[in-house]
């Protein structure tokens, strides 16, 4: 059984790859030559996947004010990932688990203390991250570990490449299937309730939906800069348009052309690959920044003087 | 509407609540809380700051569990009554983020998202930009009964006070729910909006719906509930609006803070 579903993976990443291989060869010979590599082709499919998915979803990070629980999860996973080294288990099986209690841990505190929402997440993943630093000072140097630290797209394997395509269907169908009880959820929490809508349920939906997201990003991003990929593009795409839905387009759309413009810069200049990627998106806000129509830098300036030019 | 016919009417409780006491953690808001109100009427709740208006609504909208005492919207307990989306509720603006990227139209679309999910097989999932003409009629005729229509399409970020206001009115209105919860539903409006929300709530209980506001400003209480409901911790009396905004029945909610029979210290707090 698990044997038929991995050939069917295999079989599905291999024709994305011919697929997306159709696209890189119109481009121009130097641009796509590195691509003609079996390892950068899963590079670039996996970029595409986790820049998609954590742009998509950090459209919700920046309305509901999550951008800090984002940062405790990704944190929050680091134990995760050095128990299940020490026992020899898949990395994101760890990495998934201690995500989702640190999360579950912070809303304990948060709603049975009076210590507020962001405290309870400072203390709740510095606390899980000190685990994590404690037993990896234990373990013999690995080179695994400090990718999962601070990513490296080029030595993403066809099983970690298969998992981040299972989140990313996952995260797909969860946005597409439940847009109007997230939307409620984002929008107006109160209204939701008043329509039946299950509160907890959709806030701890969201949360599994972050932290999945997440631990599928590790080994591209890396958890100290996952964060950005959740904040960046969506807080990019809040600039530029007035609706959720395309926010929530736009922003996978700047997720998957950071991602892949940094992983090609990463390649080129022999960088890290996380660190290439954020840039890419850092770079691409700071331009929204200045020439978004209405929000914009230029156009307040423009507007401003015009106005005093008026008087 | 002659009282006899307005018996005939309004012959069925649309909410009744027994006994409620609610509370903050060790703070009690509200003690032994009794009301009866009937469907059809314009409902009023006075009280001054702190007197547990807004923790009633809480309650009813379910995102406070009451500590004791029993509450039933339309013969069904309050969760099943959601449900059913017989219950709309318009917060006040500071509750929303008018920073939203969501204009108008899709605001008081998201009224008809409940009725949606309920929708059977695969419809459930339909964005709601596939929604059925009867949502849209629904959203069009709610935009129109509060003269929004014309700016359907304008981003909430780039609205006035007035047309927040109406904007959130709209959105209780498209749910079609027999009752209408109504938080300070006139505050900060200018004298234009205020008669037209006032319009429009005076049409949606000759509908046959019942409509629950809350305020603290007696002015607008005076002019324009059918039916007061006097609270402070508990309520100190309901009836009409002569019969409850008299000096006396004010002083006397005034200075209701401490209610004998509760066992608890009742200290006024925020709600």
């Amino acid at each position: 059984m698990l044997e038929r579903l991995y050939q069917f993976g295999q079989l599905a990443v291999d024709a994305l790859i011919t697929v997306l291989m159709l696209f890189v060869n119109l481009l121009p010979e130097t641009l796509a030559e590195p691509f003609q590599y079996a390892f950068m082709q899963r590079a670039l499919l996996t970029a595409l996947v986790v820049g998609g998915i954590c742009g998509m979803l950090s459209s919700f990070v920046i309305l509901k004010r999550w951008s800090l629980l984002g940062d405790a999860i990704s944190h929050a996973v680091l134990p995760g990932v050095a128990i299940a080294y020490l026992l020899g288990w898949p990395f994101f099986i760890g990495a998934f688990v201690t995500g989702a209690l640190t999360s579950v841990g912070i809303g304990f505190i948060e709603h049975n203390t009076r210590i507020k929402a962001d405290a309870a997440m400072g203390l709740m993943f510095t606390a899980a991250f000190a685990v994590g630093i404690v037993i990896i000072s234990q373990i013999q140097t690995s080179t695994h570990l400090m990718h999962i630290l601070f990513g490296n797209v080029l030595g993403v394997g066809p099983e970690t490449l298969m998992l981040t395509l299972v989140a990313g269907v996952i995260a797909l169908l969860a946005v597409l299937l439940f847009y109007k009880e997230l939307f409620l959820y984002t929008f107006d929490s109160v209204q939701a309730r008043t329509q039946g809508l299950n509160i907890t349920v959709l806030h701890y939906g969201l949360i599994l939906l972050l932290t999945m997201t997440i631990v599928a990003s590790l080994e591209t991003v890396g958890i100290v800069l996952v964060v950005a990929m959740l904040v960046t593009p969506g807080a990019t795409a809040y600039l530029l348009v007035n609706s959720l839905p395309r926010m929530i387009w736009l922003g996978a759309a700047i997720g998957m052309l950071s991602a892949v413009v940094g992983l090609y810069l990463s390649f080129l200049f022999n960088v890290a690959s996380g660190g290439a990627i954020v840039l890419v998106a850092s770079a691409i806000f700071a331009l929204a920044l200045v020439f978004a129509p209405r929000q914009g830098l230029l156009r307040r300036w423009l507007s401003r003087s015009r106005i005093r030019l008026a008087d | 509407m002659s009282s006899v016919a307005q018996q005939e009417t309004s012959n069925r409780a649309a909410i009744q609540v027994r006994d409620l006491f609610a509370a903050y953690g060790e703070t009690v808001v509200l003690s032994r809380v009794n009301l009866d109100i009937q469907q059809g009427q314009l409902v009023t709740l006075v009280g001054p700051n702190g007197a547990g208006k807004s923790t009633l609504f809480k309650v009813l909208v379910g995102i406070l569990q009451p500590v004791a005492g029993e509450v039933s919207v339309l013969a069904q307990s309050p969760g099943e009554a959601r449900a059913r989306g017989l219950i709309a509720y318009m917060p006040q603006e500071e509750q929303i983020d008018w920073d939203f990227p969501v204009s108008v139209h899709d605001v008081v679309m998201s009224a008809r998202y409940g009725r949606m999910r309920s929708e059977g097989g695969w419809r459930r999932f339909l964005p709601p930009r596939l929604a059925g003409s009867d949502h849209r009629r629904a959203v069009r005729e709610a935009l129109r009964a509060v003269n929004m229509s014309e700016y359907a399409d304008r981003p909430i970020s780039a609205l006035s006070g007035g047309q927040k206001k109406r904007t959130l009115l709209a959105r209780s209105l498209a749910q079609d729910a027999a009752i209408l919860l109504l938080d300070e539903p006139l505050a900060g409006v200018d004298r234009a909006s205020e008669d037209l929300i006032m319009q429009v709530l005076h049409r949606v209980r000759d509908e046959g719906r019942t409509i629950l506001t809350v305020t603290h400003d007696l002015i607008s209480a005076r002019t324009h509930a059918d039916h007061v409901v006097l609270i402070n911790h508990t309520v100190v009396g309901s009836g009409t609006r002569d019969e409850m905004l008299t000096d006396e029945m004010i002083a006397r909610t005034a200075a209701a803070r401490w209610v004998p029979g509760s066992a608890r210290r009742l200290t006024p707090t925020q709600g």
